[in-house]
Order: C-alpha cells, then sequence, then structure tokens
C-alpha cells in the first residue's frame, strides 16, 4: 500500500504539476529521513527536507514553494502517513542495519523501555505528543499537523525584492524539460584522434614486425551536429515571445554545441535577423550558404496564421517554396507551433503541415520533434499529415 | 553503525572560524581559509551523510562551493584530513573512467617485449634468469588510480572518506550518467586484473556544478540538492572578520556598504556580465587591508572604486559600474 498524506500528496502534485523528474525512490529517501529522526511535524523542517531531497533546479523553487504552502494551508489540515509498507519494502535492506534507528541512539537500552520510546534526544526538534512510535518499529503511524502557520523564512530570498514575478510552471512545457530533451540532439563523428589508445590494433602492429613499431590511437568522436533554429517575431507571435526567448536558452544551456538562432518576421522568406531586435539582418542568399547540408538540422517556431486563424495564400505559397527549399538544405526540418493543434484547421499551418512535420509546444510535442531530428520515425507526424 | 550518525553530528561548520596553518605528513605547511557555512547548508551537509547520498552544490561563482568539502573534512578529520580527502578536478576532456582507474598499456607493452628480449638472451648464454625481474604479468603496477578510485579505497568502517567532484557540468554531457553505477554501487571492478575495489564505508561525496551544462534527470534523482545563497550582511561580516582579524572596524563597513551597494546596482542592472561573490570581496579587502587605514578610508569615499579591476572582471562591468555614486 502507498502511504497517502500531505507529503505523498505534496510529493504527487510536484511531479505532474512543476514536471520534477521523481521516482518512488525519492519518496522513500523522505521516509528514510524521518525514520532517521527529521520531525515529521515541523512544518519547517519538512519543507526544508522536501527542499532539498527533491528540488533539483533553482529556478523552480518559487513554484515549490508555491505548491507546499498552498497544500499546507488549504487542503491539509491532519494527514496520516503510514510507515509500514515503506519500512518494510525499503530498498536497500542493508540500510536498517547501518542507520541507527532513534532507539539505538536513546541512551536508555531497548529492553528495559517497553513503553513508546522519548523523542530521540539528538533531533533538534523533538516530536511533539502526537508522533506515536510504537517500539517494534514494524508499525509506525505518523500525524501531522498544520495548525501553525507557515513560518516566514521559508520564502524564498528576494521572494518580496523583486519587481515582477515570472515563472514558467503553469506552462505545457517546462523549461526544464525542453533542456532535458535538447541533450539528446547530437551527432558524433568520428574526427580527428583522440588520447584513447587502440590496443587490439597496436598490438597486431607489434606482433607483425616483433618490435613496438608505431602506438595506435582510437578517433575522437565529435558531436558536428549544427542546429539551426527561426524564430517568427510577427505581432501575432508576441504571445509566445518569452517561450521563444527559453526555446533558445534551453538549446544553448542544455550543452550540445553549435546552436544558431535567426528570428523573421511575417514571412518565411522575408530577411531574417541575429537578434530579436531587428538590428543584424541577413539576407536569405548568405543564410542559404550558410545552411550545409551535411548535419544540419532546422527547428522552426511560427504560429503559420492559426493564431490570428488566418489563411493568407500569397504568404503561403511564399512560405511553401521556401521550405522546400530548405528541405534540401537540412539534414532534418520541424515545426513548432505553439498553438494547440486544433486551432490548425483552415489555416496556413494546416497546409504547412502536410510538407513538414509539424508538432504543437506541449511536452509530447517537443518530444517528438526533437525525435524527428534525431532522425527517429514519430507516428504522431504521419497522423498529422493524413 | 553508530559511527556513522556520530560523525554526522560532528559536521557543525564551526570549526573553521580561523584560519589553520599545519604541518601536513610530509612536513609541509597548509592552510585552510575559515568557512562560514549557513545553517542550511550544515543541514544539508548532514542530511546527505546520513542518507549516504552524494550533494550537488549550485551557487554563483565564487561563493564557496569547492571550499566547503575541505571544511567538512577539515571538520571531520582535524589536520589529518589530508589523507581522507580526495578532489576530482572535472575537465573538459575528463572520462568518468578516468576517475576510477588508468591502466598503462603502453608501459606494459614496453615491458613485455624487454622480457621476451632477455628471456631470449638468457636462453642464449644458458642462465638462470631472474625471474623477478620479468614480472611484466604484475598488472598491479600499470594501474593508477583516479580520485573516485582512491576514495573508495580509503574509505574504511567508521571513517568515510571526502570526495569533492569539481565543476561537473564541464565534462561531456554522458560524464554524470558514465558514473551512476559506481556511485549507487559503491564499488569498480578493475577489468584487466578483475581486482574489486569497494568502499567499506559510503564516502561522503559533494559535487559541484556551475550550471554551463544541464545535468541529466538519473544523476540528478540520486543527488540531493542545495544551492548557496550569497550570505547575508552580518554574515559577510563574520567571514571578513575572520579572514582579517586586524582589519580596521571602520574600513570594514564602509567596504561592505560600498560592496553591498555595488551588488545591489548590479543585481538590478540587466547589463550585468558577472555579480561580483565573496571571493571577490575577500581579495578586495586584503588590498585594502595591506594599506593605511585612514588613506583607505579616503580611497573608499571617493566616487570612483577604488580597486576596482579585482571586483569588476568584465570590460562592461567596469564601463557600467566602477563610477557609480556610493550611496
Amino acid at each position: 500500500m502507498i502511504p497517502s498524506g500531505f507529503l505523498y500528496h505534496f510529493f504527487e502534485r510536484l511531479r505532474t504539476e512543476l514536471g520534477i523528474e521523481l521516482g518512488i525512490g525519492e519518496y522513500f529517501l523522505l521516509l528514510e529521513a524521518i525514520h532517521l529522526g527529521y520531525d515529521p511535524t515541523d512544518t519547517t523542517a519538512m519543507y526544508q527536507l522536501c527542499h532539498r531531497l527533491w528540488l533539483k533546479d533553482i529556478d523552480q523553487e518559487e513554484a515549490f514553494h508555491r505548491l507546499f504552502t498552498h497544500l499546507a494551508k488549504a487542503e491539509i489540515a491532519i494527514a496520516h502517513i503510514t510507515l509500514t509498507d515503506a519500512l518494510n519494502t525499503r530498498q536497500n535492506p542493508k540500510s536498517k542495519t547501518q542507520n541507527p534507528s532513534p532507539v539505538t541512539q536513546n541512551p536508555q537500552p531497548v529492553t528495559q523501555n517497553p513503553s513508546p520510546k522519548t523523542p530521540n534526544p539528538s533531533t533538534p526538534k523533538p516530536p511533539t505528543p502526537q508522533t506515536t512510535l510504537t517500539p517494534t518499529y514494524t508499525s509506525v503511524e505518523l500525524q501531522i499537523q498544520f495548525n501553525e502557520p507557515i513560518p516566514e523564512d521559508l520564502t524564498p530570498k528576494d521572494f518580496f525584492q523583486k519587481k515582477y514575478l515570472m515563472h514558467t510552471s503553469y506552462q505545457p512545457l517546462t523549461l526544464r524539460q525542453m533542456k532535458q530533451s535538447w541533450r539528446f540532439l547530437r551527432n558524433k563523428v568520428a574526427s580527428g584522434r583522440s588520447n584513447e589508445l587502440d590496443i587490439a590494433t597496436t598490438i597486431k602492429g607489434t606482433a607483425k614486425t616483433g618490435l613496438l613499431e608505431e602506438l595506435h590511437y582510437l578517433p575522437d568522436y565529435k558531436n558536428k551536429l549544427q542546429q539551426f533554429i527561426f524564430i517568427d517575431i510577427s505581432k501575432s507571435m508576441v504571445a509566445f515571445r518569452e517561450l521563444g526567448e527559453q526555446l533558445v536558452q534551453a538549446a544553448t544551456e542544455s550543452g550540445t554545441a553549435n546552436n544558431q538562432v535567426f528570428y523573421f518576421e511575417k514571412t518565411l522568406d522575408a530577411p531574417f535577423y541575429r537578434n530579436p531586435d531587428r538590428t543584424d539582418g541577413i539576407q536569405l542568399e548568405e543564410l542559404y550558404q550558410l545552411l550545409p547540408t551535411m548535419y544540419a538540422n532546422l527547428l522552426i517556431f511560427s504560429d503559420a496564421g492559426a493564431a490570428t486563424n488566418r489563411m493568407d495564400a500569397k504568404r503561403m505559397a511564399k512560405a511553401w517554396y521556401f521550405l522546400r527549399q530548405l528541405k534540401k538544405r537540412v539534414q532534418h526540418l520541424v515545426w513548432l507551433n505553439p498553438m494547440p493543434a486544433k486551432r490548425w484547421s483552415n489555416t496556413a499551418a494546416e497546409r504547412l503541415a502536410q510538407l513538414v512535420p509539424m508538432f504543437p509546444c506541449d511536452r509530447l510535442g517537443f518530444t517528438e520533434a526533437i525525435k524527428v531530428l534525431r532522425g527517429i520515425h514519430s507516428p504522431l507526424n504521419t497522423k498529422n499529415r493524413r | 553503525m553508530a559511527g556513522r550518525i556520530e560523525l554526522a553530528q560532528q559536521y557543525t561548520g564551526q570549526k573553521l572560524e580561523k584560519q589553520v596553518d599545519f604541518k601536513d605528513t610530509n612536513g609541509r605547511m597548509q592552510s585552510i581559509r575559515p568557512y562560514f557555512p549557513s545553517v542550511r547548508l550544515i543541514e544539508s551537509v548532514q542530511l546527505a551523510i546520513q542518507l549516504k547520498r552524494p550533494l550537488l552544490i549550485k551557487g554563483e561563482p565564487g561563493c564557496g562551493k569547492t571550499k566547503l568539502a575541505e571544511a567538512v573534512a577539515y571538520e571531520l578529520y582535524d589536520t589529518a584530513y589530508l589523507e581522507h580527502y580526495f578532489e576530482w578536478r572535472v575537465k573538459s576532456t575528463s572520462k568518468a573512467k578516468d576517475g576510477l582507474y588508468t591502466f598503462d598499456y603502453i608501459k606494459r607493452l614496453r615491458d613485455s617485449q624487454l622480457d621476451a628480449h632477455q628471456l631470449k638472451k638468457a636462453l642464449l648464454e644458458d642462465k638462470e634468469v631472474a625471474k623477478q625481474d620479468m614480472d611484466s604479468d604484475n598488472l598491479n603496477k600499470y594501474i593508477e588510480f583516479g580520485k573516485l578510485g582512491e576514495a573508495y579505497k580509503a574509505s574504511k568502517e567508521g571513517q568515510p572518506s571526502i570526495l569533492l567532484i569539481d565543476e561537473i557540468d564541464k565534462a561531456d554531457i554522458d560524464f554524470p550518467n558514465d558514473l551512476l553505477l559506481e556511485l549507487d554501487e559503491l564499488w569498480f571492478q578493475v577489468d584487466e586484473t578483475k581486482e574489486k575495489v569497494e568502499a567499506k564505508e559510503p564516502p561522503i561525496i559533494l559535487i559541484t556544478s556551475n550550471d554551463e551544462k544541464e545535468l541529466p534527470p538519473a544523476f540528478l534523482r540520486r543527488c540531493l540538492f542545495h544551492y548557496i545563497h550569497f550570505p547575508k550582511p552580518n554574515r559577510m561580516q563574520a567571514i571578513i572578520e575572520a579572514n582579517f582579524p586586524k582589519l580596521d572596524d571602520q574600513v570594514q563597513e564602509t567596504a561592505l556598504a560600498r560592496f553591498y551597494a555595488l551588488r545591489k546596482t548590479m543585481t538590478e542592472d540587466p547589463n550585468t556580465e558577472k555579480k561580483v561573490s565573496t571571493s571577490e570581496l575577500i581579495d578586495w579587502v586584503r588590498i585594502l587591508n595591506s594599506r593605511n587605514a585612514t588613506d583607505m578610508l579616503a580611497l573608499l569615499n571617493e566616487e570612483e572604486l577604488a580597486f576596482s579591476q579585482i571586483l569588476l572582471k568584465s570590460q562592461t562591468d567596469q564601463a557600467l559600474f566602477s563610477n557609480q555614486t556610493f550611496a
């Protein structure tokens, strides 16, 4: 049985709402910490503990804090956690013997103290009498009370000093998810030689001549992928400006090299710019020269008329022609549309989706888009084309 | 084991309040600078020790991520800490296996050739060959353990070693994933000799990252995470006092006020390239401390920031902030 209660509820919401990738192992880790003497009745201590165990990115701290406070205040007054199953199905049975339970830390010997144990003297905040710990520790039930207000020092640093709050937690695709997906975009090609010795070839060579004449090295594999990103900065895309910037940020920070970003307005064959402020332009011919046929991927981020629900035949024809040209010059091409797929009908997006793989900008769509860029067939893509 | 929890309670973060100078086992002078962890950081370290998980530390450059490991090691083992403390400084070319061990194949190949040559000579001269010289089959001499390997070997029961994996984000993006098994299982095998290297006690592993690259989720799941925030003025004052006990009070006060004013301006300005941090402040105060207090006060109160080249590390920052008026 999975233990229920506030902490588990919070854990689930972290996974589903904030998209933090947590497994059941992380939940057991929390239970292990509670078992080691962390006080589950102390809101501050529990917040800090969850923060340390489950939060992996400081950018998500605000959302993490908001969720915790919200849940603690509104939903749960009293919650029960049954540790029984958790303790029995602990992943590492060895740790049970290695970790001293609070009982062993108790100055009084266990056998002489059959009544429920007094709180662990080493914990900074001893559990309140609401915590009932049975001597055997096979069935432990803990109660959590949130009668006290959430202490102010839980608030992340600089929380109130910011002039405005900007967060991404409610978008269908978080920056973190984007970064993680970008990591897959690599095309490693053998080039040059590395420091790694090719033992088999070296020994073969030595055996032939009877002398160690030459050392053979294995080739070095380098990521040759060049990722081009075209971002639409037309008026219809104003609402998605931040998302576009995050896309670029994710590409840059993911660690896969060689990203080149260009911005365009209105039509795809209009001049391109190297910056969103449109001060550094680049002609189409110049851009074509930049696009090599091998190892180049292209991602286009635009609504393709879906945001304004319009179909401009002339523009569409231009875009169609341009995309056909681009397809010859890059290895893989994909289109991310910030509008949901149901809004594409009767717009340029619907037609263009027949020519290039187009995906909505949610988690699934983004993953599929990355798949296409990796050269993997996407079943969703075929569906769109039909 | 009771030793475990005792150790966990030993890290209080209060042992390094002054600079410590000592002689190591080789008789060389060593010194450790004072370190002032926040209460939350201390708790994070304790939790990591108790749960036997690596602690991933992030924070602005110069906030003391790297120094933490040494401070923890010193607190647990006092001046004998160097035997238990291992630093693995990751580079862009680092491979996960380098941290475990390297095998010198070239030396082995050369030795086997030499041995064959000697054997031939001995057979021709019909001599008893000193067998012990031809020990190219003793493979252990070709193995050199990396920092992770050394830390595992040194970790004894009740005496965990402390391993710092510094700037893990510098290496290839596969690097953290290649370490998962070794970090999880706490042992690895030397393929060439089939030797099993095992940590008798889980080492205390501290990992720092500058967020240059995104770390893989599988790796993050195994770590506890702590972000070191910039110290509040009172803790910063303690840091400065510990580093420079003889510093003039007024100089210290003015310098700190000026430093925090600069940092505030830099935080608010979106064009800032690198915000000033603790390590820059310490360097700056070191220069201030080396001069006459009266002169320094006069310099500090000038409109132009004195010794701005120590604090502002880029041309843009120099142009933007070196002339800011002191409020």
